[in-house]
């Protein structure tokens, strides 16, 4: 039975790039528009790891391409920014809400001139 | 017996997964996008985290996919649960959850003039064919290199890590 099916990765790898490339786009600009239009602030949150999960797509990708393991070391440096990012942003959404019951970013308008 | 496996074209096969991880990246990302309730919001960001963790899969990225399946299924989004679960309680029980949108004209044609260039310009690149091979040392590759170029790197993430993990627990403790 050996060598009757070929091996996962050479059937799947052999996907043009391009399409890697559009679908990070689409998903990097859903992120983008979630960020300017959404006012509460964990959407916000959501919608910026979607973006961050955009470009990570789009290195793995390249790495693919380009057989070079570097791509995937930057995506594992992301990945662990990312985590901290998002703690320390939830931690600060949290003292938020305890000071204004409320996590609308619109009602932060203090400083504004 | 077996040579009817040897004759099948299965080259559909990439296709159909790429559809799938695809549909269910930009499905969950557009139901993030839509939805009024932030919860639901969070399972529409789940769904496309595991789909991106397994277009990784597709790639040959197998210690990613997992690592974006533990450290972002697993950690972030249960954080991100636990926000809302903390903050999602206002005036009235019913608009706790709701969200409002602001500024939707500017912020779509923005959008749209952004998506129109990358989608452009990732058309005009052409189908260009995926020439690698997948070694089969991938993941050796990826430690060797994680511990001999870029260990520096390696141990700032570490410290930056143990930074975050005493100042977010400080800050949500007051």
């Amino acid at each position: 039975m050996e060598n009757q099916l070929p091996a996962m990765p050479d059937v799947i790898a052999q996907v043009p790039l391009n399409n890697y490339v559009l679908l990070a786009s689409i998903l990097f600009i859903i992120g983008i528009a979630g960020v300017l239009i959404r006012r509460n602030a964990i959407i916000m949150l959501m919608s910026i790891e979607l973006m961050l999960n955009a470009v990570n797509l789009l290195l793995v990708a390249f790495s693919s391409y380009r057989s070079d393991p570097n791509g995937q070391i930057f995506v594992f440096f992301i990945m662990a920014v990312a985590a901290a990012e998002v703690a320390v942003g939830l931690a600060i959404i949290v003292m938020i809400y305890r000071n204004i019951r409320s996590i609308d970013i619109s009602l932060l308008d203090k400083l504004r001139g | 017996m077996e040579d009817w496996m040897n004759q099948l074209d299965w080259a559909w096969l990439q296709w159909l997964a790429l559809g799938i991880f695809g549909f269910g990246a930009v499905g969950g990302a557009l139901y993030l996008f839509f939805t009024k309730n932030i919860l639901y919001g969070a399972y529409g960001l789940l769904t496309s985290l595991i789909s991106v963790g397994g277009l990784f899969l597709m790639n040959g990225a197998e210690f990613l996919a997992v690592s974006q399946i533990m450290v972002y299924v697993g950690g972030i989004l249960i954080l991100i649960m636990f926000g809302i679960m903390l903050s999602a309680k206002g005036e009235k029980k019913e608009d706790a959850l709701k969200v409002v949108n602001v500024n939707s004209l500017v912020s779509l044609l923005f959008a749209a003039v952004m998506a129109g260039g990358l989608i452009f310009y990732s058309v005009k690149m052409g189908g260009s064919r995926s020439l690698a091979e997948p070694s089969a040392e991938q993941v050796q590759d990826l430690g060797m290199s994680l511990m001999t170029t870029q260990v520096l790197v390696l141990e700032l993430v570490g410290v930056l890590l143990l930074i975050v993990l005493i100042g977010a627990s400080y800050i949500a403790k007051k």
